[in-house]
């Protein structure tokens, strides 16, 4: 029951024809005052029952603001907001919560309504945030997704195709007299190492001249995509390959085996000489000749 | 094989450089062969320069240009 705070200059009470009117002590005379000190109705009706009407009235009189509970009112201005921010259904949702567990322990509070109304909409605006960011990644993770989204989270192989290829090297950021690339790509598969062209038989040897377990340069990263540029009428090539690793620790290790200070004794010896068969190298200049 | 000094726009970037100096007769050059790494996150751009018989390497301004071309479009990770 709602309880009015009340006039502290007087009582308030009904008159006959239902309207309000208020009381003071000095409008009462030594015989209307009973003996428990309460004003009789001037029906004669009983004090206790008038109280009560009393209190509906001032429930509806406007003073009821004051007493509705204010996690409430939270509670529904935070639902609201959850449907721009998202996190705010779910203050509205526990602040309902708690503004219900509060009205209900309390007798001099109200709002049972709003706060139900705040936890209906928290919940709507939290389903509509959780259905619009699906969406949202969903959009991102496909095909098309923009350079710089967070669609390398995903994870997906056939979604690493697709960030590969977005993040080539695009031609517009290379010297305008480089040509060769339009705009296909071709799936490469390859490493640091090249795998991709490294024979699986040098793999041991490359891995043990190197002193690093073959895993770490014969990797197969999800996806590849590679192109090839250069300038016009000229000997020198560009070539860029875009591996999406399934995770950053595998793109570390790749990176960690190519600065390996062995490596290029290693391909030297093992993967260019033997392609240049016949070719001597001149230990001093370290030049390579050709076969006379 | 050296590794070149470089501009920091990825994760880890890393301009690994190999010459092979080569003479036929009375001619000789060098050929140069740059493997730029550029990570971020999981990816990994392998972009290789190559100067067949080049009288130097790709000019560090061109290498610089293309390793930020590729951070820039690494998403973060």
């Amino acid at each position: 029951m709602i309880r009015p705070r009340g006039n502290p200059a007087g009582d308030t009470e009904t008159g006959a024809g239902g309207l309000r009117q208020d009381r003071t002590a000095e409008d009462a005379t030594p015989d209307s005052v009973a003996a428990d000190g309460t004003l009789p109705l001037d029906d004669g009706a009983p004090q206790h029952d008038h109280a009560h009407a009393v209190d509906q009235l001032e429930t509806r009189s406007g003073e009821w603001h004051s007493h509705v509970d204010r996690f409430a009112v939270a509670s529904l201005v935070c639902s609201l907001l959850g449907f721009v921010t998202g996190l705010g259904a779910l203050f509205g949702i526990v602040f309902g919560l708690i503004a219900r567990a509060r009205i209900k322990q309390s007798e001099s509070l109200s709002g049972r309504r709003l706060a139900m109304g705040g936890i209906v909409i928290g919940m709507v605006a939290l389903a509509t945030t959780a259905a619009a960011v699906t969406i949202l990644v969903s959009h991102l993770s496909g095909p098309g997704a923009p350079p710089g989204s967070d669609a390398v989270l995903s994870g997906s192989p056939k979604n690493d195709v697709e960030l590969a290829k977005q993040e080539l090297v695009p031609p517009s950021d290379l010297p305008s007299n480089w040509t060769g690339g339009d705009g296909s790509t071709q799936f490469a598969h390859e490493t640091f190492f090249g795998s991709g062209n490294l024979q699986a038989s040098m793999v041991a040897p490359l891995a043990r001249c190197v002193g690093v377990v073959p895993a770490t340069i014969d990797l197969h990263p999800a996806e590849a995509a590679d192109q090839m540029y250069g300038p016009d009428a000229n000997n020198v090539d560009f070539n860029d390959t875009v591996d999406v690793y399934p995770t950053k620790a595998d793109a570390l290790v790749d990176i960690t085996a190519a600065t390996n200070p062995r490596v290029d004794t290693c391909l030297l010896q093992l993967v260019v000489l033997p392609g240049l068969p016949g070719y001597e190298q001149d230990n001093r200049s370290r030049t390579f000749s050709p076969p006379t | 094989m050296t590794q070149r000094p470089i501009v920091k726009a990825g994760d880890r970037d890393v301009d690994i450089e190999t010459a092979y100096p080569w003479a036929i007769g009375p001619t000789h050059s060098t050929d140069y062969f740059d493997t730029i790494i550029v990570q971020r996150g999981r990816s990994e751009s392998n972009i290789a320069i190559e100067g067949w018989g080049a009288q130097a390497p790709p000019p560090l301004a061109l290498v610089d240009r293309v390793v930020e071309a590729a951070a820039q479009r690494m998403p973060p990770g």
